[in-house]
């Protein structure tokens, strides 16, 4: 639906002679007809790999055929061709990152104290613990242990483990962990609160450093 | 007292001087060692014969008679039984009238409640019921609808100045209980008694969020871009919320807790069990509100797990804020709007899908939104509304996105919000179509769909117009910017063009024709009869409220505005089939 029909650019005389590479011919193709035009006659693609499989009396085929039909290319098409791979090649790397984050999970677990290895909590349980959490400069953004001088006094964070109600290094976590084990875990902003942060208390982009207590499944 | 005809000496000398105005002699011969035993023992009669001078009145006239009197009280609660003495104080209490014989009343009362701790649970619970019964009865502000920097001007109102006197001294009062049981400083004995304390306490505070401090602004927002003194309501709010997180170490599970509570109360109310005799279901609207400063204005945030993802909190306060949003005071649902905007604001624009949420919750905040956006009478609520459906919708993906869009369009009676999701499916498509491919749910069969709904008319060239005008408008200027923005048919529009330009446009030509003569019809008699076209016996009646008659000037205004938006649609409509024209010449 361009504004006007593209005048032939070569003549057939001119197709024939060697003035004309076949180079030249795809790239004028490329340039003029729809894509898919291009499509089925098989001119999508590097102009070296199109060469490699057409002959030029094809191509001149090829060409005389654009112009018989009228399947010019519309204003505007090339950008979608063009962006259309570009936005392929993106998907591609997404797709990729997706799978990656099934192989290796954002956060790491260091284990301070085992547990008994055989209680470890499945999806849906509730659990209970104390943990204390920090950022990486050490400053601690929440806990529910108080420690005095005396004694140390808490109140045993409940959960439902699994269901998303907590991050995903927490989730993830807690479920490698048995009755009693004390460890750290270290979780990547991606499994924690990503680049908004948390009212105030989590800035954006943060790694947390949890020290985490399981002390029972209910 | 001993003898009805001559009361012992010391009542007498009490009675005389704060009659006469002279307290501050009374207090040193009350105090005298050696009267101590005497008054303990007058104690039971002569409480209700002080509390007559705790009057509103002679606060007024003469404040240092109501000083003295309840000095000598809490002298009494210091010195006596304090078993019997809380008796006789909560009997006072019961019949208590007005605010100042409360207010004086808590201090002796809690002195009382802290030297007898055997039955301090129980007897707490008794003078709690009595207290509550006195904040609840407080009045409440009427609807001021006052707008940004105006909302200071609450602070001025009467039952707001009254509400915000009163429960800070409260909150004094249950101060050392809260303390008693805060989960900082329990110790493992009394586990019941002190289970009871939680639940008595923590119905009050919910009692008082629910009255009146839902009714009170409670919100620290920036107005005009400065952060100004908290109001005294604001003040009284946190002061609750403190006490709360003493309490309760995690604000989110002692919400859910309560929840679940009053859930199996009701069932048991419902049973006739005797657990519904025990406890009293808290308030729901104090619950509401206490999510709402707790998850929209972050209050009590040291009580809040960093652990929870911001998709929890969503669904955990999406019901308080629903239910807010649906009341009747401009007061609540700004406290709805902001609780939800704050959630919103935790989240990445398109970070929620369908999968992830239960579709009917969302709709039915839409819902909620829908309504506050077209029936508050508060500007800045209404604007605030519309400008949280944006926020909601831009949390989720295209496809979530496009099922919302769907949802308003196909079930909103809300003219207004049809035509303001029509604009809204406009910056959708723009946003779409910087993408490269655009989204599918924006293009092609899926923008056809909703294209069908919009361009369409109920009753074709018969439909009324003006009723519909928001329609209209945003349909002609949907249609404008497709025209100029896809030239290339990336959406697939050009391809149900004809369909559009065939029913729709044209019926939407004729209606405007037909309108617009009956209009200029109308304003020819009007102006050549001068007479009212409203018969006399017509009476209209809005909200149950006569509206005034419409004079003849007035009429031909209501005319002439109809006449001018007829123009604005047919100018519209005419620049679109102008720019489809020129699109087709240039094809």
């Amino acid at each position: 639906m361009a504004t006007s029909d593209p005048t032939p650019k070569y003549t057939n005389e001119e197709l024939d002679s060697d003035n004309v590479s076949k180079k030249e011919i795809i790239e004028y193709l490329i340039a003029t007809a729809s894509s898919k035009f291009l499509r089925e006659h098989k001119l999508m693609g590097a102009v070296k790999n199109v060469a490699k499989q057409k002959s030029k009396d094809v191509l001149i085929k090829d060409y005389n055929l654009l112009f018989e039909t009228k399947d010019f290319k519309c204003e505007g098409e090339e950008d979608i061709t063009e962006q259309t791979k570009k936005l392929t090649v993106k998907d591609d790397g997404e797709k990729k990152k997706k799978t990656d984050e099934v192989e290796e999970p954002k956060y790491k677990k260091r284990i301070l104290k085992g547990g008994n290895k055989v209680n470890f909590p499945r999806k849906g349980d509730v659990v209970s613990c104390f943990y204390t959490g920090k950022l990486a400069d050490g400053t601690v953004f929440d806990q529910n242990a108080i420690s005095t001088k005396k004694f140390k006094k808490a109140q045993a964070l409940k959960f439902k483990v699994g269901v998303g109600q907590v991050i995903k290094g927490w989730d993830q976590g807690l479920m490698t962990m048995s009755v009693g084990e004390k460890a750290e875990l270290i979780i990547e902003p991606e499994w924690a609160y990503g680049k908004k942060g948390c009212e105030g208390k989590v800035p954006p982009n943060a790694t947390l450093y949890f020290e985490v207590e399981l002390l029972n499944i209910d | 007292m001993t003898d009805q005809q001559q009361p012992p000496e010391i009542v007498s000398v009490i009675l005389t001087h704060l009659k006469e105005d002279r307290p501050e002699e009374l207090l040193p011969i009350v105090k005298q060692e050696e009267r101590k035993q005497e008054l303990a023992l007058l104690a039971w009669d002569l409480v209700p014969l002080l509390c007559e001078f705790l009057t509103h009145d002679l606060q007024y006239s003469r404040r240092c008679v109501v000083t003295g009197a309840a000095e000598i009280l809490v002298y009494l609660a210091e010195i006596s039984n304090p078993k019997e003495l809380l008796l006789v104080l909560l009997e006072q209490a019961d019949t208590h009238q007005d605010d100042i014989k409360f207010r004086k009343l808590l201090k002796p009362v809690q002195i009382c409640l802290l030297r007898h701790p055997g039955k301090r649970t129980h007897c707490l619970a008794v003078a709690l019921e009595t207290f509550n019964a006195h904040i609840a009865a407080l009045p409440l502000p009427e609807e001021h609808q006052f707008e940004g920097r105006e909302k200071l001007l609450l602070d001025f109102d009467e039952c707001v100045s009254r509400a915000t006197l009163v429960i800070p001294e409260y909150l004094d009062f249950l101060q050392p209980f809260v303390e008693d049981v805060s989960w900082k400083e329990h110790d493992k004995n009394h586990r019941d008694a002190r289970r009871r304390m939680i639940t008595e306490l923590t119905s009050t505070l919910i009692g008082v969020l629910s009255r009146p401090l839902a009714f009170l602004d409670l919100a620290h927002d920036l107005v005009e871009n400065q952060k100004f003194a908290k109001s005294d309501s604001r003040v009284c709010a946190e002061a609750v919320m403190k006490m709360l997180a003493m309490i309760h170490p995690n604000l989110v599970s002692a919400f859910l807790n309560m929840l679940d509570e009053n859930e199996a109360l009701k069932k048991a109310a419902d049973r006739h069990d005797d657990m519904a005799n025990l406890q009293m279901p808290l308030h729901t609207l104090g619950l509401h509100v206490f999510v709402y400063l707790a998850f929209g204005e972050h209050i009590g945030n040291e009580s809040l797990p960093q652990i929870y993802t911001p998709l929890y909190l969503l669904q955990v306060c999406l019901p308080a804020a629903r239910h807010l949003l649906t009341a009747k005071e401009s007061l609540l649902v700004a406290k709805g709007l902001s609780l939800l905007r704050s959630r919103l604001q935790s989240f990445a624009p398109l970070s929620l899908s369908l999968k992830q949420i239960n579709k009917d919750d969302i709709t039915a905040t839409i819902d909620s939104l829908a309504c506050v956006m077209t029936s508050s009478k508060v500007k800045e609520v209404c604007q605030h509304g519309v400008k949280i459906l944006s926020e909601l919708l831009n949390v989720f993906d295209q496809p979530a996105r496009y099922t919302f869009l769907q949802y308003i369009m196909k079930t909103s009676s809300e003219i207004s919000l049809i035509g303001h999701s029509i604009s809204l499916l406009k910056n959708e498509i723009d946003e779409a179509l910087l993408t490269e491919p655009p989204p599918p749910c924006f293009i092609g069969p899926s923008l056809h769909t909703l294209l069908q709904t919009i361009f369409s008319l109920p009753r074709k060239e018969e439909t009324d117009l003006l009723e519909n005008s928001d329609i209209i408008m945003a349909a002609l200027n949907l249609l404008r910017y497709l025209v100029i923005r896809d030239p290339n048919n990336r959406t697939a529009f050009w391809d149900h063009l004809p369909e559009i330009e065939g029913s729709y446009l044209k019926q939407l030509r004729r209606g405007i024709n037909m309108s617009r003569a009956h209009y200029q019809l109308e304003m020819k008699q009007l102006s050549e009869s001068g007479k009212s076209l409203i018969p006399h016996d017509f009476e209209l009646c809005v909200g149950g409220k006569d509206m005034p008659r419409m004079g003849v000037a007035q009429q031909k205004n209501v005319i002439q505005s109809a006449l001018y938006a007829f123009d604005m649609m047919e100018s519209l409509m005419s620049r679109a089939a102008e720019l489809i024209q020129q699109r087709k010449n240039a094809a």
